[in-house]
Order: structure tokens, then C-alpha cells, then sequence
């Protein structure tokens, strides 16, 4: 049924991604992509995987973006996979039932025997989060590892997402970002964690907390944007003016 | 958007078929004998079928396109395979009363009539809800839909009755249509063109606050589907050349032609007419810029 929840359950499982600590190795996307080409669903396809012009369903991304200033430029590797929207457009949009948002965590996910391939959800979904499998043609996208996170094979710590388990920067947490008392809610609100697209007016369950202010940029940038600075400088000079800006430095 | 083929043919001739019966549901079309009954319910119904087994090439698995009748509640895609296949039955049932009665059931032709209407409606909803697409995510673009639908099936009718009766009483009515069509599409055009999506690179990464935002690098060396299927960026070269093309063929001259009073002319128009739109919907698609690109470094 694409018709949203009508009465959905507190929990909302999904991902917070640290842009401060990514470093944008993909080992993510490669566990990702390794995992669910062995799940439950259909293959991950390649085509042409080792000739020119290849092409293959992937679930995770890094993008790396430059971000610049007049006098800065920082660069921000970042991880996109689907955000399991709480107004998830991709869901109301499916015509056959295939896309659906689960009630009890609030996972989105494609039923693939029943999906057209008609590509609808994928136009609707800001994010880019779902491709359509080469060889399947049904469409792909992130499960949150759902054939992981509950599986009571595996040991405790495997209880997680692909991508969450193989981050070897802990760039990537997994918990419930409906319980405001969850160590993923409680990161969000310290760390300012924000939504992606927020007038996509999608309500992203997963979040993103920001690179942290770099301590040399900090310091170029008063010096070169900010004139009071300069201008209060001459005011003691030598070694005074040195303990002056020193202790304005520690303050 | 990348402009598919498939897609194209199904909108466009689906909205001609269904343009189509809009005025036979309510009378307009000139019926002398149960021969002419027949044949024009053959023509516009095959206009719609052709269109919509069209969209079938579209996807992926079409050998479960009946599921695609179940999501009426929140779909539009769905709804408009439901109003697709009702106008169908309706207009079936409408002509074997019409023909066995010998006499036309007001009530049928106005149903068939309002659910060709509302069909056009729920096949220009598939893309007018999509907010991901700010061209298309506006109040005028099932307007569009509508208007160029009406005055297609009015030309198909004029050519019809020229060719079977050697004149036609719908020319004003058709030209009054076509150029309501063309102030809509024209207004769309400029309206639409301008609405700048709220998106960009700094909302898609939120990272505005720290400065602009550009790509660096991208995920992959190789073009992904997603850039294939939205980031078409062909038209963008000649969309006045092309858009031009799309006024000139579907709305002037055919006009102009209506009122020139050559058979032949008049009898080819619904071709001529039909290549215009089929320009207009290609453009429709190709100029459409997806919020999705954002992250592959293009800034709308």
C-alpha cells in the first residue's frame, strides 16, 4: 500500500553522518554495494563492470564537495543513500503498492516482485536515492540493512547497517531518531544536526551534523572579514601589544 | 529529464484520443450513419491504447502493469490508469447503446466526456505533483495538459468531418481552441521557465551556511542512471529553435490552414498539429531540471 502510514509507530530507525569526520574512502558505498548484491532482494547488476562506459545500481554515494568563501575553501566529503523519509514522496507516488514505508520502523522499501519499474519513485525522491537495477529493472535502494539490524544470526555488533558496521572513521551512527532520548537524537541536537533539502518538504528521518569550524580558518578569516579587528590592533604595539592579543586570543 | 520516446507518444497521443472523445461525449462530432459511429470510436480509441501501451514500453516489467490500478488513494500514475481504463469501458458502452438505440445517450456522452477530461487531468498530475521538478511542479501545467488535448481532438474532428463531409462547422470553435491552447502553453512557458526551484547546492549538502557549495569530485568516473534519466541537458541548446517549431506546427498553422479552405490542407492538419505537440512534449521533458542534479554539480 503507497499510502503513507496512518498511524506510525514513534520509532524511526535511521542514519546520522558525520560531515566532520567522513574522509571519503567509499569502504561504505564497497560494503554496502557487497552486502546487498548477497541480500534478500535481487542482485546489485553491474553492466560492463570492467569496460569502458560501466554501469551498476548502487545504494550508497560519495559525493565530495568544495566549499568556499571569499577567503576560505574546505573540502566535504559526503555520503548520500535514501534518507527513509517520515513524508516520503517516492511512497505516494508508486502506483503498484511496490513502494511502501513500514509502520512499525518506518523503513522505506521496495517490494521488488511486485515494482513496474516505471521509475516514478526515483523522479519524486530529491536525493537520488533509488536507481533502477541494469539487468532486474526493478527499482533499488537502501533497506537500512533491515535484513541485518534484526537478524539474530549474526553476532550483536553485526546489528547494524553495512555501511554503519565498515565505517573505519565511526563516521556513521545507526539508532531510533524518534526517541529524543537515543544516542543518535541526543548527537543530532548536540552536534546541530540538520536535514538535507529541508523545502523538499520530505521530513528526512536521517541527519547530517556538520564539518566543525576549522581553527585555521578561523583565524584567516578574522583576519581578512573582520575590520575591527584590524583596526583595534594598532592601539599598543611590542611586547604589550603581543600579551594584548595573546589574552584576546584566550578569551 | 531525459525526453523517452515511450513517454512522449503516451502523452501526447493518449491526449489527442482523449481530446477526441471529449467532443464526441458531448454530441459535437457530426454522426450521419452507424458506419461513421464505428469508425470514429476506432480512431480515438486507438489514439488512447496506442498511447498508453506506449507508456507500457516505458517500464521495466510491463508484465505487471495491472498492478498499477491498485494505488488510486495517493498515486496519480495510478489514478490516471484507472481514468484511462474507465473512459475506455464508458466510451464502448456510450457508442453500443448510440448504435443499437440508433440515438445518442446524453447522460453516457456527458460521463464520457467529464472522465476524458479528468483522464488528461491525472496523466498531467503524474508530472505537475512532482515537486522535485520545479518547471513542472505548478498550478497552469494540468492546464496545459487540457487545453492542448481540447483543441488536439477539435482539429482531428474538423479534418474528420472535411473528409467525410467536405466541410466542417467546428473551424471557429477549433480556432478559438487553439488559441486558448497557445495563450496557456505560452503563459506556462514564461511562468514555469521562471519558477526557480528553492533548491540548490547549499540546501541539497546543507552546507550553505558555510559558504557556497560546488562539486569537487564526483561518486563515479562513469554517467549512474540517475544523471541519464535527469540530467538531459541537450534541449537547453535549442529550445528557441525547437520551441518555435512546437507554436508554429500545433497552433499557427494550423490556424491558419483551418480558414484557408483546401480540403487536403485541412484534412492533414491533425498530423501536422500532432508533430508540433510531439515537439512541445519532448520539450516538456528535456527542459525539466530535476533538483537531483544539485549533487552532480549543476546549480538551476
Amino acid at each position: 500500500m503507497t499510502m503513507l502510514p496512518e498511524n506510525p509507530s514513534a520509532k524511526k530507525l535511521g542514519l546520522v553522518i558525520d560531515l566532520d569526520i567522513c574522509v571519503g574512502c567509499h569502504a561504505c558505498v564497497v560494503n554496502c554495494k557487497e552486502w546487498n548484491t548477497g541480500s534478500e532482494g535481487a542482485p546489485l547488476s553491474d553492466v560492463n563492470a570492467y569496460g569502458a562506459q560501466q554501469t551498476g545500481a548502487w545504494l550508497n554515494r560519495i559525493h565530495t564537495f568544495e566549499v568556499t568563501t571569499d577567503s576560505t575553501a574546505q573540502v566535504v566529503h559526503f555520503p548520500k543513500s535514501c534518507l527513509h523519509c517520515t513524508d516520503a514522496p517516492c511512497v505516494t507516488v508508486c502506483p503498484t503498492g511496490a513502494s511502501y514505508k513500514r509502520v512499525e520502523d518506518g523503513i522505506v522499501l521496495v517490494n521488488e516482485d511486485h515494482c513496474i519499474g516505471c521509475g516514478l519513485c526515483a523522479w519524486a525522491c530529491p536525493y537520488g536515492a533509488r536507481e533502477m537495477d541494469p539487468v532486474e529493472q526493478v527499482m533499488k535502494k537502501c533497506t537500512l540493512c533491515v535484513d541485518r539490524i534484526y537478524n539474530e544470526n549474526l553476532p550483536e555488533e553485526d546489528r547494524v547497517p553495512a555501511c554503519v558496521r565498515t565505517c573505519p572513521t565511526g563516521a556513521r551512527a545507526f539508532g531510533d531518531l524518534g526517541d529524543p532520548d537515543s544516542d543518535v537524537s541526543q548527537l543530532v541536537r548536540e552536534r546541530g544536526g540538520f536535514d538535507l533539502m529541508p523545502e523538499q518538504q520530505t521530513s528526512p528521518v536521517n541527519k547530517y551534523l556538520p564539518p566543525r569550524e576549522k581553527r585555521h580558518l578561523i583565524a584567516s578569516d578574522r583576519a581578512s572579514t573582520e575590520p575591527e579587528a584590524n583596526s583595534s590592533k594598532p592601539d599598543v604595539e611590542g611586547f604589550w601589544g603581543w600579551v594584548d592579543s595573546a589574552l584576546a586570543k584566550l578569551s | 529529464m531525459r525526453p523517452a520516446w515511450s513517454i512522449i507518444v503516451f502523452t501526447s497521443l493518449s491526449g489527442l484520443g482523449l481530446g477526441m472523445l471529449f467532443w464526441f461525449g458531448l454530441g459535437m462530432v457530426v454522426i450521419e450513419d452507424p458506419r461513421d459511429l464505428i469508425l470514429f470510436v476506432i480512431l480515438g480509441l486507438s489514439a488512447v491504447s496506442i498511447g498508453l501501451m506506449s507508456s507500457l514500453l516505458h517500464l521495466g516489467h510491463p508484465e505487471r502493469a495491472w498492478r498499477a490500478l491498485s494505488q488510486w488513494r495517493s498515486s496519480w500514475l495510478s489514478r490516471e490508469g484507472v481514468c484511462a481504463v474507465a473512459t475506455i469501458a464508458l466510451t464502448l458502452v456510450y457508442a453500443a447503446v448510440w448504435y443499437l438505440d440508433g440515438e445518442r445517450s446524453l447522460v453516457l456522452g456527458l460521463v464520457v466526456s467529464v472522465l476524458s477530461l479528468v483522464t488528461v487531468w491525472t496523466t498531467a498530475m503524474i508530472y505537475g505533483s512532482l515537486r522535485t521538478v520545479a518547471r513542472w511542479y505548478h498550478p497552469l501545467t494540468p492546464w496545459v495538459y487540457l487545453a492542448l488535448s481540447a483543441c488536439g481532438g477539435l482539429v482531428v474532428i474538423v479534418a474528420w468531418e472535411q473528409s467525410l463531409l467536405g466541410e466542417s462547422g467546428l473551424i471557429e470553435l477549433a480556432t478559438v481552441a487553439l488559441l486558448i491552447a497557445l495563450a496557456v502553453k505560452a503563459i506556462w512557458w514564461k511562468r514555469a521557465g521562471r519558477q526557480q526551484s528553492s533548491s540548490t547546492p547549499e540546501t541539497a549538502t546543507g552546507l550553505g551556511s558555510m559558504g557556497q557549495v560546488d562539486l569537487l569530485m564526483a561518486p563515479h568516473t562513469e554517467e549512474n542512471w540517475l544523471q541519464h534519466e535527469m540530467g538531459f541537458v541537450v534541449a537547453r541548446r535549442h529550445v528557441n529553435r525547437l520551441s518555435q517549431i512546437a507554436f508554429g506546427l500545433a497552433f499557427i498553422v494550423p490556424m491558419i490552414a483551418l480558414w484557408s479552405g483546401i480540403a487536403w490542407l485541412i484534412i492533414s492538419l491533425p498530423i501536422i498539429h500532432f508533430v508540433g505537440i510531439l515537439t512541445e512534449r519532448w520539450l516538456f521533458f528535456a527542459e525539466a531540471k530535476h533538483a537531483v542534479t544539485l549533487y552532480y554539480g549543476e546549480r538551476h
